[in-house]
């Protein structure tokens, strides 16, 4: 597993990174706007110029969020539509390269950029491997799983796998909480799953989602370990049976119950609570009323204010700033 | 809870970012969108949703899968012990169907009808039972023959596919 899941990864790293390389090099200029960003005649040091040109491919759209992120924090509202796992993997990262390689490399970025690479590709990596072992598990088919690998290191989104985004991070964590469910279907214990939740919570709003692979336990504990297997025949029997089941593993249920409310706790607090606190913090009914000659301020005083004070539960700031910035529609 | 579904509802107009502005986006997602259906239809088809309905939820989760695997095989034909086994591996496959095709739909429907087409590729990608049913379908094609005539065709998509998206998706707003 481990040799096959090796050379699949560098192969198809190879390929991809490559191309990547070509187009963005000779090819695509439109848009781009990573060169803007980086100011090429202040740098001296050769390896580090080639490794910014090279780099700088991988430093488009939502990278440049995450890479701001990890220099600098959540310093303005645009940043609050990421969240703050991968960048603080990036950031202490870059703080340990920092100390090994010392003033080296005059740009700050370079090293963040390294790190953001190296980490993605990485963690790409133990997706591959991880996705084999959770086909292995399931189909106990060698093939299948070689297949699913494969399928997984050439996938359309490729190009996202191979830049400093945070999906690597989110599905190594997804794989590994999938593995940890299905794997240990009795014994999951409570106090890690949770701990494991909220670190789940800082990589990825979707992740909200994954509360679904919370009925795999369930339905195992019921239908497989259950001492009885039952023969359901009319409906009104099956019910009634049914309830028996669900009454006899009541406690174990609970407990999932408990943990799928604590996973929408920490999606409302990640979501609402803190970046609200921080950005409507400044704003008081003052600062709203105050009008300014400048008519583009008096609209977002008006924006932001009307959404502080708006004691309406079902808005969350994530929302606000995916409808402000990119996606009108995103809820 | 009625008012935040209202509320909710209000600001969504549904598919309304299926633009010609946005054409580029449509057209790189396009053929993943298509391969989604095809995942939902046979994940629906794959099981027997009537029994669902009766309650009969052991027959359910103990469905079938159309399978080359002579291990599972061979276990299903064996001794008393082997056929739990057999059972267990089947209720666990099909549980994780059931529960990562659900993460897969809610993060699906979300994808294509808020946000932007074009994450769907990138949402998608996350998801695992996308692969699972990649590699289940060039598996149907059990003979070499089969497999090499239309295994090869899919697999040969799929790698155009993301070469194309490679090439296309940071740079597609080019196109716009």
């Amino acid at each position: 597993m481990f040799n096959f899941c090796l050379k699949t990864f560098f192969l198809t790293r190879i390929f991809f990174i490559s191309l990547v390389t070509v187009t963005f090099s000779y090819f695509i200029v439109g848009n781009d706007r990573s060169n803007e960003l980086i100011n090429y005649d202040k740098i001296e040091n050769r390896v580090e110029r080639i490794i910014l040109k090279f780099l700088k491919n991988f430093y488009t759209y939502d990278s440049i969020q995450f890479i701001h992120l990890a220099q600098t924090g959540y310093t303005n509202d645009k940043n609050y539509a990421f969240f703050p796992l991968f960048p603080l993997i990036i950031r202490y990262t870059a703080n340990f390269l920092h100390h090994l390689v010392g003033d080296n490399f005059s740009q700050n970025l370079t090293i963040f950029l390294i790190c953001g690479f190296v980490i993605s590709n990485i963690l790409c990596m133990f997706n591959a491997m991880m996705l084999y072992k959770l086909t292995h598990f399931l189909t106990h088919s060698n093939i299948k799983s070689r297949l699913v690998t494969f399928l997984f290191l050439i996938n359309p989104s490729t190009i996202i796998f191979i830049s400093i985004y945070s999906e690597n991070l989110y599905l190594c964590l997804s794989l590994f909480f999938i593995l940890m469910l299905i794997v240990n279907q009795q014994d999951s214990n409570l106090l890690s799953l949770f701990v494991y939740l909220i670190i789940l919570m800082l990589s990825r709003s979707t992740a909200i989602f994954l509360s679904t692979y919370f009925i795999i336990p369930i339905i195992v504990n019921v239908f497989v370990t259950g001492e009885k297997r039952y023969d359901l025949d009319s409906f009104f029997s099956n019910f009634v049976k049914f309830i028996k089941i669900l009454k006899r593993n009541i406690r174990y249920i609970g407990k999932f119950i408990i943990l799928i409310c604590h996973f929408f706790l920490c999606f409302f607090l990640m979501t609402k609570l803190m970046p609200v606190s921080e950005i409507c913090g400044a704003f008081s009914l003052n600062v709203k009323n105050n009008r300014h000659e400048n008519q583009e301020y008096n609209n977002i005083i008006e924006e932001y204010s009307n959404f502080c004070f708006d004691s309406n539960l079902s808005k969350n700031f994530y929302s606000f700033i995916q409808k402000k910035y990119w996606v009108r529609l995103y809820i | 809870m009625g008012k935040i579904i209202y509320l909710i509802l209000k600001d969504v107009s549904f598919l309304s970012q299926y633009k010609e502005q946005y054409l580029d986006r449509i057209i790189i997602a396009l053929p993943m969108n298509i391969i989604c259906v095809f995942l939902i239809i046979s994940v629906l088809q794959y099981f027997d949703l009537s029994l669902l309905l009766k309650f009969k939820l052991d027959k359910f989760l103990l469905t079938e899968r159309v399978t080359t695997n002579t291990s599972i095989q061979q276990l299903q034909e064996n001794t008393l012990q082997s056929h739990q086994t057999y059972r267990k591996s089947q209720v666990v496959y099909n549980s994780f169907v059931i529960a990562s095709f659900l993460n897969f739909l809610i993060n699906f429907v979300i994808v294509v009808f808020l946000a932007f087409p074009h994450i769907n590729n990138r949402v998608i990608s996350t998801c695992p039972i996308f692969y699972i049913y990649c590699s289940e379908e060039i598996g149907k094609f059990a003979s070499i023959k089969k497999l090499y005539k239309k295994g090869f065709f899919i697999l040969s998509f799929f790698i155009t596919y993301s070469i194309l998206s490679c090439i296309f998706h940071p740079g597609s707003y080019v196109f716009t």
